[in-house]
């Protein structure tokens, strides 16, 4: 076992690449647009 | 909330030491904004489990190829294989929810691209052998584990994240479950399609591929998550002086949550509202096409417009419940789903086909939003210590109410029709029960109060509970 010191630890400024952050982002969201777009083609259809 | 902290030993080891809590403690500078992305890539991925009816028929005919054959499984008996998965998903959620907390989101996004995508490959064996209990087992079980392990796996890590907007960052990723059908649905068709040839239905090799792609996508997420610092605070972030009467500044370990009213009663809310969300999900093309009359063209329409609503409505309620409370969006839910629903029949009769669409939407994201503020509701009433593994038990009424919605909705009508009743009527008496559902569901909204201070974790003392400090050993210091 062990004893830890532990202080409140407040966020520095974000230093993590803003390029970074936005490639994970659309990373993530691009195949959610591709099934978004998918569905509303096929929701589409309830108003023809 | 400067202090020590008791680390099991435990805690620091594991067999494969880099899925351990402590390699993923963010360093200095590192943006919150990267956590949620590491959540959608697994919620996304297990979101396909919304969209596994589009494998329905065509395992119905993997001997036939065009038509059902004499061997071929039934509709009926491949209907198991979603049932078990949403069996498993409640039950691991349930069982493993401590072991996640403990281990930390890596281990147990890990572990859910493991049992998620072997799911496939042992549904694949399964498919190839045409033996049904491997896909049960797979799909179903292995699959199910995945599930409940994947979506509990992030929730306590966002809320630790993102003290100042819980419902916000909860629902960024759980609208990802949502929004993993929509996903889930095109591409396994796509799959199939190219895969599909006059011998084969393409399923086999479908699940195959799906289960790399998943397992690749659910694998990002591992890597990218990061656990926030103990004491952890953003910028800016000032806890408010006097909190919200709901809100606690104190901590429930897993075990005494089960033991407060409060658990039982959001449970009976999470039920009752699913089991109503459920019930018009499952049948929603068929009511579309009894009560309104559309074609059925337009009634998958309809059905792709609910899960639009189901997935936006889990970011945008969560989110909206940072600003009016838990307690205020659920009666939200539960008002306005008893008014909308018991206006169906109504509207059913007037064939107000416009009204019958957005009412049905509005009621499918009440349905998502329901889980996507769950999370945040937990950690106002019992802190963040154990948040995860109380969500994760939470989740077993979802699993109830898998199983009680459709049961609700089919066996009504068949009996309406039975007895007599117009295809169009025989979803009245389903709407009034829902309606009922949802009023009980009020009143025990209406009866959740703070949890009672016997029931708040201190270090020492009668409600401490020794696991608590081993699922999460930086609560013990703030005591």
């Amino acid at each position: 076992m062990s004893i830890n010191q532990n202080t409140d630890y407040v966020d520095a400024v974000a230093t993590t690449p803003k390029i970074q952050i936005a490639f994970v982002w659309v990373l993530a969201l691009l195949p959610l647009a591709w099934g978004f777009v998918n569905t509303l083609m096929r929701a589409a259809k309830l108003f023809h | 909330m400067a202090g020590v902290s008791y680390v099991p030993e435990s805690y620091s080891k594991a067999w494969i030491p880099i899925l351990d809590r402590s390699r993923t403690i963010a360093k200095p500078g590192y943006s919150r904004w990267m956590v949620p992305p590491a959540a959608l890539f697994i919620d996304l991925c297990i979101g396909h489990a919304y969209a596994f009816s589009v494998f329905n028929l065509p395992l119905t005919k993997l001997i036939g190829v065009t038509a059902s054959a004499p061997g071929d499984w039934t509709l009926a008996e491949v209907g198991w294989i979603f049932s078990i998965a949403m069996l498993f998903l409640g039950s691991a959620s349930a069982v493993f929810g401590r072991w996640v907390e403990e281990g930390g989101p890596r281990k147990a996004m890990v572990a859910a691209t493991c049992c998620f995508a072997g799911g496939f490959f042992v549904s694949a064996l399964g498919v190839w052998s045409h033996q049904l209990w491997l896909i049960y087992v797979g799909y179903g079980v292995l699959g199910g584990c995945g599930l409940g392990i994947g979506y509990i796996s992030h929730v306590s890590t966002l809320i630790k994240w993102f003290p100042d907007h819980p419902g916000l960052a909860t629902g960024m990723a759980i609208c990802g479950f949502g929004g993993g059908a929509m996903i889930g649905s095109p591409l396994s068709v796509l799959l199939m399609n190219y895969f599909a040839s006059a011998t084969s239905v393409g399923v086999a090799q479908a699940f195959v591929a799906l289960g790399i792609i998943y397992g690749l996508f659910m694998t990002i997420g591992a890597i990218i998550v990061r656990v926030p610092p103990d004491g952890y605070r953003p910028a800016g972030y000032v806890p408010a002086a006097a909190p919200k009467k709901l809100v606690t500044t104190e901590q429930v370990s897993v075990d005494q949550a089960s033991k407060t009213p409060q658990f039982w009663l959001i449970w009976m809310i999470i039920f009752l509202n699913t089991t109503a969300g459920i019930g018009v999900l499952g049948q929603a093309s068929a009511m579309a096409q009894e009560m309104i009359g559309v074609s059925a063209v337009a009634a998958a329409g309809f059905v792709g417009l609910l899960s639009v609503f189901n997935m936006s409505g889990r970011f945008g309620w969560a989110t909206l419940s940072d600003y009016i409370g838990r307690k205020n969006t659920y009666y939200v839910f539960l008002l306005l789903g008893i008014v909308l629903y018991a206006m169906v029949p109504t509207l059913a009769a007037t064939r107000n086909f416009v009204l019958f669409v957005l009412f049905f939407c509005i009621c499918i994201s009440m349905y998502g939003g329901a889980f996507s503020t769950l999370p945040a509701y937990l950690r106002d009433l019992y802190g963040t210590m154990n948040v995860g593994a109380i969500h994760g038990r939470e989740l077993t009424a979802w699993s109830a109410a898998g199983i009680a919605g459709p049961v609700l909705v089919n066996y009504i009508r068949q009996y309406q029709i039975a007895s007599g009743v117009p295809n169009a009527q025989a979803y009245t008496v389903t709407m009034y029960i829902m309606v009922g559902l949802l009023v009980i569901g009020l009143l025990c909204n209406f009866l959740i109060k703070p949890v009672d201070k016997r029931h708040h974790y201190k270090a020492s003392g009668p409600a401490s509970d020794p696991a608590a400090a081993k699922t999460n050993p930086q609560v013990a210091v703030s005591q």
